[in-house]
């Protein structure tokens, strides 16, 4: 006979894959989002929100899936913390799409050909990029339940905060002409929602180690400044 | 032996025997009048499976109405579970499908019960027949006191005076398919009543299978056992609906939702809701059913 | 701090008193007893030898009057014919109250008179044989063994329907549904199940009636009536150990009545072994 409980188990694994999973779509668009804001490329952006209809069925999915779950099988210790995570793991990564929707939204608005600071979409790009490598981080930590590499998304996540600091800095001693400070607005937009998504990616490390410990700690907030 | 499900019978061929086995002796009443039913035809359906349907049964205590009027399809090849609180009569509607009901004093059933559509209560038919298709497995383990491992598994085949068997790879069959096995194979002989609660639970679970039914009804089959036994015994029931339909009266909701693909509310002698599991217990669509899952009343 | 209060002085005299009491009850009741068998031993005992065990009692007049072998014979036979007649007819009965009449009113009558039967006294069963089938010479003869096996029987009978249905009514009825519900007819589940799980139980019951049917001496007066030669044809009057008991003790001759008390102990142990067999054969139940 197998391991017991065999149905939940693999229920259970088969919910944790498809939450992470959202992970990989929240890139995807991600992905798209900053090449179309790079390129001022409305097409593309018009993709992205096309596509969060994926995102969102995900959450569906998820959500039902963990009804089930808590309905059926009545999951207690580790299995409970664990379907109570990735709750919080595909809310973070419906709003992270929704994010994504809203730096390609800003695509068409911020015009075409208009003239651009190179400063300013360098710091976007590395904002980019941390962020992408910060979904990945986030997915391998609760994967893998590794405490460790959770706990250094905050680390980075400072890095994002602070691009999103010198950006608005940027942005406002940009210069008098009219459309780029109107280009280098939506930028401060941009670097936002970027900076949301960090957020989101943190709040996922934080129920990695709600699911290890069991205990529930603000990596960093108004009262811990990191 | 060719094995059960890929046995198909040309519809032409109506008195064909539906498992391909030696014919299974009838108790010794007069052999021209009662209709055995575990040799009636298969029709053209290809349902590897068998499903029970009960139509409009109603169920009395000599004056006391228990089953009032329920009409219930249980699908093949899946475990239903029925629920419901004390008295309303869930043990009483399984009884009724393998007729064990009327063997207590006054009491009596109407209606339809239909296994693959052959009337379980129909004029002729044998009811030693009718429970050679549909086993039971009780809430108290009872295995034979006065036999060893091996008789009681093979208790039903010679009770019912089956011949032209295999008798031990019948036996040791059963109880490979109840995971029994391993634990018992070096004493089949020693008395059955010397295992733990668990394993004698397993052991009448085997004893029902060996027989090689249909449909197994289980009455509350993990109420006297620990939760490990427990836990043992959903698992089996999980990998036998692969090969038989199983009915499982449970008063814990909490196995009902782990062990079953149907949900079946009853209250009062009536069938209140009938659900896909899943359903049934994230949205009742009966009110009452909900009261009644959260623990409202019950 | 919890504080038991403590047994008062009163509460203690009268635990003692009631124990006293009951003590010295059952020791009143226990001196009959063992003065009976007492006497038995000291009386019978010196009867006993081997002649005592091989001879018949149809000894000389004058000289030795013979020991009791027509009486241990007669009564063996005689017990071993009633007992072929009460325990199948007892069982039967029993089997046919617990598994197919149950609670009907027909099975509540046949319990009531099995009630009757077991407070009719036994000279009343010898009466009736005598009258029905000793009178009218049924089976061409008087006074015959088997008349008086049948005397036994239906005083064993109530007994053997009494015990039997007690046991049966132990087997669990969730053994039966298991029978059932594999889909036994009844009857199999009679002979493979309930029989054999209350197989020790009857064995007990029927060596309690053997051991009864044994010792009645009323039963046998007008039926088999005594004889003095042993004899193995149940057809002719045949001796038994009551009814050599209860000719002897009246004897003038001091022998004879040696003999009575001899023939007392005789019996007594033979219906001490079994009892002392049923038991053993109950423990061995309850150990298995």
């Amino acid at each position: 006979m197998q391991e017991t409980r065999h149905n939940f188990r693999e229920a259970l694994k088969r919910l944790e894959v498809q939450a992470l999973g959202g992970l990989d779509l929240v890139t995807t668009a991600l992905d798209r989002a900053l090449e179309a804001v790079g390129y001022q490329d409305v097409e593309l952006a018009g993709m992205v929100v096309a596509d969060d209809d994926l995102i969102d069925g995900r959450y569906l999915e998820v959500h039902q899936g963990i009804l089930s779950l808590l309905a059926l099988q009545t999951p207690v210790a580790t299995d409970l913390r664990i379907v109570a995570a990735l709750l919080h793991v595909i809310r973070c990564v419906e709003r992270m799409g929704d994010q994504c929707v809203n730096i390609a939204k800003l695509v068409p608005l911020s015009g075409y050909e208009s003239p651009k600071d190179k400063d300013i979409l360098d710091a976007i790009e590395r904002m980019g990029q941390l962020a992408r490598s910060q979904l990945s981080q986030a997915q391998e930590a609760f994967a893998s339940r590794n405490v460790g590499l959770a706990q250094d998304l905050v680390r980075q996540d400072s890095e994002i905060n602070r691009l999103n600091r010198e950006i608005f800095r940027r942005a406002v001693e940009i210069g008098d002409d009219v459309d780029t400070r109107e280009w280098a607005m939506f930028m401060i937009l941009v670097a936002r929602c970027l900076e949301r998504i960090g957020d989101n990616t943190v709040d996922i490390a934080e129920q990695v180690v709600f699911v290890v410990t069991g205990l529930f700690r603000e990596f960093a907030d108004a009262s811990h400044p990191v | 032996m060719i094995p059960r499900d890929t046995q198909k019978t040309d519809p032409a061929q109506t008195q064909q025997p539906v498992r391909d086995k030696e014919p299974v002796e009838v108790s010794d009443s007069p052999a021209e009048e009662q209709q055995d039913v575990s040799t009636r035809s298969q029709d053209g359906v290809t349902a590897a499976g068998h499903n029970v349907v009960l139509t409009d049964l109603h169920a009395y205590y000599g004056s006391v109405h228990a089953v009032r009027g329920v009409n219930i399809t249980f699908p093949p090849n899946e475990v239903s579970a029925i629920i419901g609180p004390s008295g309303c009569g869930k043990s009483t509607m399984v009884r009724c499908i393998n007729r064990m009901h009327e063997e207590i004093p006054g009491a009596r059933a109407e209606g339809s019960v239909t296994l693959d559509d052959v009337d379980m209560y129909g004029d002729n038919v044998d009811v030693t027949s009718v429970r050679r298709l549909v086993g039971m497995v009780f809430q108290k383990p009872n295995p034979f006191p006065t036999m060893s491992i091996f008789e009681n598994v093979a208790a039903g085949l010679r009770l019912t005076g089956t011949k032209g068997v295999n008798m031990r790879e019948r036996v040791h069959r059963a109880l490979r398919a109840v995971g029994l096995w391993e634990e018992v194979k070096n004493r089949l002989n020693e008395p059955g009543i010397g295992l733990s609660g668990g394993q004698q639970q397993r052991l009448c679970i085997a004893r029902t299978v060996a027989v090689e039914p249909e449909v197994i009804l289980m009455d509350e089959p993990c109420s006297a056992l620990d939760p490990v036994a427990t836990l043992k015994v959903e698992e089996l029931i999980d990998e036998l609906k692969e090969r038989y339909t199983i009915v499982i009266v449970t008063h814990n909701m909490q196995q009902a939702a782990r062990v079953s693909d149907t949900t079946v509310f009853m209250l009062d002698g009536e069938l209140i809701e009938h659900s896909p599991t899943d359903q049934l217990f994230t949205r009742p669509k009966d009110e009452r059913t909900e009261r009644y899952v959260t623990g409202k009343f019950g | 701090m919890t504080v038991l209060p403590e047994v008062s002085p009163r509460r203690r005299r009268t635990d003692k008193i009631m124990r006293g009491t009951l003590a010295a009850g059952t020791v009143l009741a226990l001196i009959p007893l063992v003065l009976v068998i007492y006497y038995l031993i000291k009386k019978g005992i010196g009867a006993w030898s081997g002649d005592f065990f091989t001879t018949d009692p149809n000894g000389n007049f004058l000289g030795y009057p013979g020991g009791i072998k027509s009486a241990i014979l007669g009564t063996i036979e005689i017990v071993a014919f009633a007992t072929l007649i009460s325990v199948p007819l007892g069982i039967g009965v029993a089997l046919y109250l617990t598994e197919y009449g149950k609670q009907s009113k027909f099975a509540n009558l046949v319990r009531y008179f099995v009630d009757v039967m077991t407070g009719v006294p036994s000279i009343v069963f010898g009466l009736f044989v005598y009258i029905v089938l000793v009178l009218g010479h049924v089976g061409g003869s008087g006074f015959a063994g088997w008349k008086g096996g049948i005397a036994l029987a239906l005083l064993m009978l109530p007994i053997v329907i009494r015990s039997s249905e007690v046991v049966l009514l132990l087997v669990p009825a969730s053994l039966r549904e298991a029978a059932l519900a594999l889909g036994a007819p009844r009857w199999r589940v009679i002979t493979r199940i309930v029989l054999p799980t209350s197989l020790t139980g009857l064995v007990t019951g029927v060596l309690l009636s053997i051991a009864r049917g044994a010792g009645e001496t009323a039963p046998l007066l007008f039926t088999a009536f005594g004889a003095q030669v042993a004899t193995a044809n149940l057809g002719n009057q045949m001796n038994a150990l009551p009814l050599q008991i209860f000719s002897d003790i009246t004897s003038p001759r001091n022998e004879v009545v040696t003999r009575a008390w001899g023939a007392a102990l005789t019996l007594v142990l033979m219906i001490l072994i079994l009892n002392l067999v049923a038991r053993a054969v109950a423990r061995r139940s309850r150990m298995a």
